[in-house]
């Protein structure tokens, strides 16, 4: 150890410090060493398997540095004065945007405001209905966007200002308002992010104060097959949130069963009534009864195609085929899946592709004439089957 | 305006600044600058851009703003951000408005642009 340096320096910082009970005071300290060292040994600590309870530590000072804590602790009053201007600054800021949160008349939730300042209003608890609003409100992407730019905003200057008693009257709006990003975000985001979108208080608070008071959340994904019509039709949840299940489910479904051409081309479609919900160029309801007309149709095409006994590049060919009239599409199908199953790497080889193509054509073109229209089948059949099995 | 009166003027500007964010400033400069719009150090120089000089005030109140606030915060961390939100509003809409600097010596091929945020203290 070097003269002159503290010995407490070795043990004053650190995380897995072993538990401190008593610290003696011999020597005189001051400011920031002597604040860490008081902190240091009165840390609590808990340990219920051990039955061991550490409330507070326990400082023996042979030196007499309490009788003049204020002067000891007596930090560079500038810097200090600084910091508070800033501080003071932030909760101007803090106050101003969640007032004019408060204030906004077109808000889907009402927030509580203050209520002279001593106890917080309540976080407002979200009902079916709650979520559905929501849903509904923010279902313009410009909009989500401006709400999402206001709240980060916010939420950095909680992060930065909490703890603070000055932020108990905002802590119920702070935390609805906290709800509601929850909410909207997880219905609009395409992928299901890891957690690192709340920052940390903030996340401490919403898991504390924000119960999972809707049932049916939006994010919630459920199975595509026969039970999913009669699974939606008597949940309570509202249009708005089931459009938006069904979406994720189907996306969930295309992406677990990559290979299977229908599902691949559902998601595209659902994608597509998405788009034009968002942007209310479709009604709720109506969004809605296009996905389960969606999911009832690839039932009905699980069925047949179980009955056939075909796989699905089979029997996604199969339909092709019979869509467009070709005769025997059985035996035409059939010779296709020959072959797939002889180029299996047709997508990374560009003359496997090129080979393929060509029996698939002539394939086709045993059966009818008209080559414009054969090109244009094989065309379309490939263009599905391209974005399936994307790994 | 005289290119005289406009560095007159923006200095006016920096210590109009200065003074309502508390930042006792010991050298301010505005010189050439070949590769970022300003420097500022803790012991209280400031150098800016004479490029500035041709920019609008919104941009020279970014710039300046910026520059004092790494007084106190030497980073672009959160409390940075706030408080340059808290001094100019919606700060980040005029700092997409700042033009891309372009090395001035360097071959035309070569050419990039300056970073708008770099390494604390500077940009």
């Amino acid at each position: 150890m070097r003269e002159g340096e503290s010995p407490l320096r070795l043990w004053l910082t650190g995380f897995d410090a072993p538990v401190l009970y008593a610290m003696y005071l011999d020597k005189p300290m001051r400011d920031h060493t002597l604040l860490q060292a008081i902190a240091r040994v009165n840390r609590p600590y808990e340990n219920e398997a051990a039955e061991m309870v550490k409330p507070h530590g326990f400082v023996l000072d042979f030196v007499g540095i309490f009788d003049k804590l204020e002067k000891a602790l007596a930090f560079d009053s500038d810097e200090i004065n600084a910091i508070v201007k800033d501080l003071k600054l932030l909760k101007v800021l803090f106050k101003n945007k969640m007032g004019a949160f408060q204030r906004r008349g077109d808000f889907p939730v009402p927030l509580g405001g203050q209520d002279g300042g001593r106890n917080a209003p309540a976080p407002f608890e979200f009902n079916d209905k709650d979520v559905d609003t929501l849903i509904e409100h923010f279902r313009d992407p410009e909009r989500r966007k401006e709400f999402f730019k206001e709240y980060k905003e916010i939420e950095m200057l909680y992060e930065i200002i909490s703890p603070d008693a000055f932020l108990r009257p905002f802590i119920g709006d702070y935390t609805t308002l906290s709800a509601i990003y929850d909410v909207v975000r997880k219905a609009y985001t395409k992928t299901v992010m890891v957690d690192r979108d709340f920052q940390k208080k903030t996340n401490a608070l919403v898991q504390e104060h924000v119960s999972a008071t809707a049932l049916y959340s939006p994010d919630d994904i459920v199975a595509i097959d026969g039970q999913t019509l009669e699974l939606m039709k008597r949940r309570k949840s509202g249009d708005s949130v089931k459009v938006i299940n069904l979406i994720k489910s189907i996306e969930k479904a295309a992406e677990e069963n990559s290979d299977d051409p229908f599902l691949i081309a559902m998601a595209e479609r659902a994608k597509a009534v998405q788009e034009s919900f968002e942007q209310r160029q479709t009604e709720t309801a109506k969004a809605l009864e296009e996905l389960l007309d969606e999911v009832q149709r690839d039932e009905k095409r699980k069925k047949e195609q179980a009955k056939k006994g075909f796989d699905g590049l089979t029997f996604f060919v199969y339909r092709t085929l019979r869509d467009a009239k070709i005769a025997n599409p059985e035996t035409v199908s059939g010779k296709i899946r020959d072959a797939f199953v002889e180029f299996p790497n047709w997508k990374k080889s560009e003359a496997a592709l090129r080979e393929l193509r060509k029996r698939v054509t002539f394939a086709i073109f045993a059966e009818t004439d008209d080559l414009n229209r054969v090109t244009g089948m094989v065309d379309e059949m490939f263009s599905v089957l391209a974005k399936a099995d994307r790994v | 305006m005289k290119p005289v009166l406009q560095k007159r003027a923006f200095k006016e500007r920096v210590r109009h600044w200065a003074e309502k964010l508390d930042v006792k400033v010991v050298w301010l400069g505005v010189r050439p600058m070949s590769n970022k719009w300003a420097s500022c150090s803790t012991a209280g120089h400031l150098n800016f851009n004479d490029d500035l000089l041709q920019l609008d005030g919104e941009l020279w109140d970014y710039v300046i703003v910026h520059e004092l606030l790494h007084f106190f915060v030497p980073n672009h961390g959160k409390l940075w951000k706030s408080l340059m939100r808290a001094h100019l509003g919606d700060w980040e809409a005029v700092a997409a408005k700042m033009p891309h600097l372009v090395r001035q010596q360097s071959a035309p091929a070569q050419r990039q642009p300056a970073r708008a945020t770099g390494c604390p203290g500077s940009f």
